[in-house]
């Protein structure tokens, strides 16, 4: 590597969308770099607490579902 | 699994229960993300709906030209419904009660209902609090990148951004996050 590693690219190798060859080179010198397993830690603590959990009220999906019927006859 | 863009074809052809495959393949994403983004119920469930109404309109006009890629094309549809709503919410008059407050936020019309309320003291509230409070356009890299599990480079096309201003607004985000930690005597475990 013929650059130092930021914190944008522990984003992108976090989001696994590194370019290869950074990736490799995050991986081989993690246990050498504190502060990059900090950084890591910080965006897995952020992921786990941003999971989609939250769905809509049945209502909700029946009314589209509707809609979706409705525009089918509507269009007939 | 069948491909959006093949339901979405199959839909146009008279299936109906290839558009029901398609609203609950990505429903929880795209509720979770317009939730996050408003944090209101009743708010993200109107959203929700005029995304998918929104987006059958478009389907059926022969609009849909994004083939697979249905959840970054609905998600930029509820982020604009989402803004407009907010928009419309900072236009609203502010009406000061005796003691100093907003009456809509005293209210909590737009907010949190009466049910939700509760003391924020664990630590993943505690986060999402923070999030909150971050600028708009870090939140919503931060959601549509968590939530909605799009890829940097579908969250520029959302955000008629490019990948590197996405990056560097999530960076932002966890710096400011970082901060906020500091501040407060509450300290995340790993």
């Amino acid at each position: 590597m013929d650059r130092n590693i930021t914190e944008t690219d522990l984003i992108s190798y976090f989001y696994n969308e590194c370019d290869n060859q950074i990736a490799a080179h995050i991986k081989s010198n993690l246990t050498f770099n504190p502060h990059w397993i900090d950084f890591l830690n910080d965006l897995q603590k952020l992921s786990d607490c941003m999971k989609a959990e939250a769905n809509p009220h049945a209502t909700s999906v029946q009314i589209i579902l509707e809609e979706s019927l409705y525009e089918e006859n509507h269009s007939i | 699994m069948i491909a959006d863009g093949v339901l979405i074809k199959r839909y146009l052809e008279g299936n109906q229960a290839a558009f029901e495959v398609l609203v609950k393949r990505h429903k929880t994403r795209i509720y979770s993300s317009v939730l996050a983004i408003v944090n209101d119920h009743y708010l993200a469930e109107d959203i929700f709906q005029e995304t998918f109404i929104k987006a059958i309109h478009s389907i059926r006009q022969g609009k849909y030209n994004h083939e697979d890629k249905f959840l970054p094309w609905a998600l930029r549809i509820a982020r604009n419904l989402a803004i407009d709503l907010i928009r419309q919410k900072k236009r609203l008059p502010m009406v000061i009660t005796s003691d100093g407050q907003d009456l809509f936020q005293t209210l909590n019309i737009f907010d949190k209902s009466q049910e939700e309320i509760h003391i924020e003291t664990d630590e993943i509230s505690m986060l999402k609090s923070w999030i909150h409070q971050l600028p708009e356009e870090q939140k919503e890299v931060l959601i549509l990148r968590n939530y909605a599990d799009l890829s940097f480079k579908e969250i520029a096309e959302i955000t008629n951004t490019n990948i590197n201003t996405c990056i560097g607004r999530m960076h932002y985000a966890i710096i400011n996050l970082r901060k906020m930690m500091e501040k407060s005597s509450v300290k995340i475990k790993y």
